[in-house]
């Protein structure tokens, strides 16, 4: 039992208002009364959500035991920022999100670190990282990896050695493979795509999206184990850049540890991709819906392959003043043979993120709105008055939605 | 010739509807249905393909409760020739650790040459067990292929990354996961369905693996879903009214002017 905290059964009526309260889940309530579990790190979050003052404390003060358990062996601990040295290197493709991904991930950590009164430190692997960025994205050092064999063993190694609170990675590119590597190796829980990340005391809860984003999970690590977690690279994009701050570059030299196997027996490249001779080629493809700045949806409500052509007139026309521009469809439109099976907007296979989208004779099924749930703006064109995406449009146009496509391409746009 | 294994995963079927279930930890199971998850529909379809070319044999590995040995025999009616399911009831209430850590026990020193999976489930998406397996095997992967070329001992594979592609080689045996891309899985013909039913299907436990209790399933997981809730919708919007063609308009003039987006 917690040392500092007992539920006073006589006051308490079994309300449940502090079981969501807890982000350890150590709060249940059992047969009408709240019962403490173990997993209570006596962080007094709870103690003010108790409408009778239910929830006692040593101190008699929450604020004052919150503050206590903050100050653990484990101060000093830096948050780790795993970044592929090619994300922000001369070789990353122009354009590409992975440097806003690495950044935005670095500025997490540095709005983690500044609640927890710690340090932030980008680790990398060889020479390609752009330090300066590092640390103008929020590092306050950063360690870079050498050694023999993997990358996905020397990060195992180098959390061995140094022990930080955390480790902290885009789920996206390669540092979705070293990240997930480094934590079988160190055999420690991964929290991957996480889309929010709390704090509590020197503890990080991270969230993250399950079922196409349909249904969100708490994920709990545990007791004693150094968290991995990667990041919903969509969603941890903007970072305050300061082009002053500066800080140490560390060579962190990582001798092979009894730990990690793979270092001594695997041949060279174990655990993640060598480049192909003469470097990773990179090319840039059709804009794919999970990167451009505007979706347009099609559905069955467009009633043919004509009418539905003219989303890709529309989408011709906006590319033209509003950047990348994709079109996709609903799973009637795909059957229809409308439109390619890629072009599929199922949250389970595919997340956009645009500015804006546009659903033309959508009627919102669970999976399609799953797939475009992190749009800015929504638009959404039908003549079906009970059409579920409604529920989520900024903009409803009550009208057919081909009708409504003639018009948009006789106007100037 | 290539030994090929090929991971899989039953999960509910991505027009199910879904509620989390009494103990918000999991969705409830009552009264949907599950699919072969559809990333690996492309890695049992990519594994059948080097076969085809290649010779060699394709095992299917499930880790998961009786109900998906319904996807296996939907592997094995693709094409797969045998199958081992981790079925046994101690599997359970695991994370991407013990699944990767019995996946290894099962799969290593049976001299494959590949081991194919999705690059991640649709249920959980997490996305870990393909690069975990590889870390545990001590053999190379790449995730997110949308093309796949083996050649001798070596595997060129290209790798979805932010904004583009990249082109990778990989010595063998190596892990390989699959993006949507990589091929058109086939439809199973009625023969090879009823042909699927005779296929050897291995039922194996923790103990036939060398595992305890305590390394797999609920009791050996390091991470848990300590709970489960629907994500929160969005408020409904304004109705734009007029006749078609003002609404139009009016859509353009708040899109660019209000909301600036084009």
């Amino acid at each position: 039992m917690p040392a500092n905290f007992r539920i006073l059964s006589e006051k308490c009526d079994g309300c449940g208002a502090c079981v969501p309260a807890c982000p350890f889940f150590a709060l249940e309530v059992v047969e009408g009364k709240a019962v403490l579990y173990e997993s209570c790190l006596e962080c007094g979050v709870c103690v003010p959500s108790c409408p009778t003052g239910a929830i006692w404390t040593a101190g008699g003060d929450s604020s004052a035991v919150a503050g206590a358990s903050g100050g653990g062996g484990s101060k000093g601990r830096s948050i780790w920022v795993y970044v592929p040295g090619a994300a922000l290197g001369a070789a990353a493709p122009a354009g590409a999100g992975a440097a806003a991904a690495a950044l935005g991930s670095l500025g997490l950590a540095r709005s983690v670190a500044d609640e927890q009164g710690t340090r932030v430190t980008a680790v990398t692997a060889g020479d390609g990282a752009d330090t300066a960025a590092l640390f103008a994205a929020g590092a306050d050092e950063v360690f870079v990896l050498e050694g023999e064999g993997a990358v996905p063993a020397l990060l195992a190694a180098a959390v061995a050695q140094e022990t930080p609170r955390a480790v902290i990675g885009v789920a996206a590119g390669e540092a979705r493979e070293v990240v997930a590597g480094a934590a079988a190796l160190a055999g420690a829980p991964l929290v991957a795509g996480a889309d929010e990340v709390e704090c509590f005391g020197e503890r990080l809860a991270p969230k993250r999206p399950l079922y196409g984003g349909r249904f969100r999970a708490k994920v709990r690590a545990a007791d004693g184990l150094i968290p991995f977690i990667t990041l919903d690279r969509h969603v941890f994009r903007s970072v305050r850049t300061d082009p002053r701050r500066t800080g140490q570059v560390r060579h962190l030299a990582i001798r092979g540890t009894a730990g990690s196997q793979p270092l001594a027996t695997a041949p060279a490249g174990a655990g993640t991709a060598t480049a192909a001779p003469g470097g990773a080629e990179v090319r840039r493809r059709n804009v794919p819906l999970d990167a451009a700045r505007i979706v347009l949806g099609g559905g069955a409500e467009l009633g043919s392959a004509e009418a539905f052509a003219l989303l890709y007139r529309l989408a011709d026309r906006l590319s033209a003043v509003g950047g990348d521009v994709a079109v996709g469809a609903t799973k009637e439109a795909v059957d229809a043979g409308w439109a390619p099976r890629e072009a599929l907007l199922d949250g389970t296979m595919v997340k956009t993120c645009p500015a804006l989208y546009m659903a033309f004779g959508v009627d919102g099924s669970p999976a399609h709105n799953a797939a475009v749930a992190l749009a800015r703006v929504v638009v959404s064109v039908t003549a079906k008055a009970d059409s579920q995406f409604c529920q989520v449009a900024d903009f409803i146009l009550p009208y057919a939605p081909g009708r409504v496509l003639e018009r948009l391409l006789e106007i100037t746009i | 010739m290539l030994n090929i294994a090929v991971c899989v995963k039953q999960v509910p079927d991505t027009e199910a509807r879904l509620s989390v279930a009494a103990d918000k930890t999991r969705i409830e199971e009552q009264g949907i249905s599950f699919i072969l998850n559809p990333y690996d529909e492309h890695a049992v379809e990519e594994a059948i393909r080097l076969k085809e070319k290649q010779g060699g044999t394709v095992t299917v590995f499930c880790l998961g409760p009786a109900r998906a040995e319904e996807a296996i025999r939907t592997a094995l009616a693709m094409g797969a020739d045998k199958a081992v399911h981790l079925a046994d009831a101690a599997f359970g209430g695991g994370d991407e650790g013990t699944a990767a850590a019995a996946l290894e026990k099962a799969i290593a020193g049976k001299s494959f040459d590949l081991v194919l999976a999705g690059r991640l489930a649709i249920d959980d998406a997490s996305g870990q067990v393909g690069a975990r397996l590889a870390e545990k095997l001590g053999w190379p992967h790449v995730t997110a292929v949308t093309r796949l070329a083996v050649e001798g001992r070596e595997a060129v594979a290209n790798r979805e990354i932010d904004g583009g592609s990249q082109v990778v080689a990989v010595t063998l045996p190596a892990v390989i996961t699959a993006q949507r891309g990589l091929n058109q899985p086939r439809y199973p013909k009625i023969p090879d369905i009823m042909k699927a039913r005779r296929k050897e299907v291995a039922k194996v436990t923790p103990a036939d693996l060398g595992l305890s209790g305590g390394e797999v399933g609920g009791a050996g997981a390091k991470g848990k879903v300590a709970g489960l809730a629907p994500a929160p919708g969005r408020s409904a919007g304004k109705v734009i009214a007029g006749e078609p063609a003002d609404a139009a308009r009016k859509v353009v003039g708040l899109l660019r002017d209000e909301a600036k987006v084009i």
